[in-house]
């Protein structure tokens, strides 16, 4: 089966879900206070994330009701979600190695 | 637009309907984390939402509704499987005689044999009818037939006062039916007696297995998708056989008409 690849987003996902399995809101959330503001997502287009990380087996999701009867779903990184997260965070270092090297000598 | 617009755009191309709800029971659930925990209006809330519209298409590509029916088949040709697997003479029968094997039967005309509900009875006579009859999702299939004779002693302290000869008609019929919800609780296409024969007698139901001349009993055997009939049938003697027998089905229901020597069933 040929890899998947993750996207820039996904990759954040997958590297807030390795600490905990969350929720929608609470995703978006975390990715807004640990990047100081700076990855601020339009709610909703956090789902077809979510969706295509879940088809690809790299998160799996469960729903549970919470104590005032909202049913929220709620997402965990998979032993495949972990392979993924840790190839681009590889791709990552090497990318911006790179370029940090570049603007150094400009 | 309020959230209910919102979310009826956003899932507007799943087309796959338990995919639909599902999607949009989640984004109803972050409406309600943006309105209590954020804080947010109805509007803001919207707002914070993003495009609907751009949403719904890739929402709408995540979500191939095709995945979903083949999910949905899958799940129904596996309980068909099933059903199948156990379905007797409907499919591929792994349980073909589910529970019951063809109940007790003389194996030919003898002497000896020992009858269901009796002692020791003869069997002068032995018929194999053929064919099926279908009644509704129900089919007949005649097992074969035979005649029972024997003699009751009536005894008073160490005499036998008198004797009793008795002879009795038995037709052992199967009935197949895949509907085997039909089968359970009601029991009203188990009930079979025997109605009239070719001689124009009327059997009256009796209490099996102590049946009066003109009387009729019946014993059945039952699995999830069969039922075997044993009806009984008390006659004034062997020379009084008749040649065919209308058995009505369920209360006042159809009549099955069994040939027994021609050996042709219509």
């Amino acid at each position: 089966m040929a890899k998947k690849e993750v996207g820039g987003t996904s990759m954040l996902v997958l590297a807030l879900l390795k600490e905990k399995e969350m929720y929608g809101y609470q995703i978006i959330e975390e990715l807004d206070r640990r990047s100081n503001h700076v990855f601020q997502m339009k709610e909703g287009t956090l789902y077809p994330v979510l969706h295509g990380l879940e088809k690809d087996g790299l998160v799996r999701a469960r729903e549970a009701e919470t104590v005032k009867g909202r049913v929220r779903r709620y997402y965990a990184v998979t032993e495949k979600g972990l392979r993924a997260l840790e190839e681009k965070k590889e791709e990552w270092t090497t990318f911006s190695r790179a370029v940090t090297a570049i603007l150094a000598g400009a | 637009m309020n959230r209910w617009d919102w979310l009826d755009k956003a899932t507007a191309k799943i087309y796959f309907r338990p995919d639909r709800k599902a999607v949009r029971r989640e984004l109803a659930a972050h409406f309600e984390d943006l309105r209590e925990d954020a804080g947010l209006t109805e509007e803001a809330a919207v707002e914070a939402m993003g495009d609907p519209d751009a949403l719904a298409e890739k929402l709408g590509r995540l979500h191939r509704p095709w995945w979903g029916y083949l999910w949905r088949v899958s799940q129904v040709t596996l309980i068909l499987a099933v059903l199948l697997f156990l379905g007797g003479n409907h499919g591929f029968g792994a349980f073909k005689d589910w529970a019951y094997s063809m109940p007790p039967a003389p194996a030919g005309t003898m002497e000896g044999y020992y009858a269901l509900g009796r002692s020791s009875v003869s069997v002068p006579e032995v018929w194999h009818p053929v064919g099926t009859k279908e009644l509704g999702h129900y089919r007949f299939t005649p097992v074969m037939s035979w005649l029972e004779q024997w003699e009751d002693r009536v005894i008073d302290g160490n005499v036998t006062t008198r004797r009793e000869a008795h002879c009795c008609l038995v037709v052992c019929l199967r009935l197949d039916t895949w509907r085997f919800w039909e089968l359970y609780p009601s029991r009203t296409i188990t009930a079979i007696c025997a109605a009239s024969d070719s001689s124009g007698r009327r059997y009256t139901p009796g209490q099996w297995p102590y049946l009066a001349c003109g009387e009729s009993g019946c014993q059945t055997w039952q699995g999830p998708f069969t039922v075997w009939y044993q009806v009984y049938m008390e006659l004034p003697g062997p020379e009084d056989v008749p040649e065919w027998v209308d058995l009505s089905v369920g209360y006042g229901g159809d009549t099955l008409h069994v040939n027994l020597k021609t050996e042709v069933m219509s």
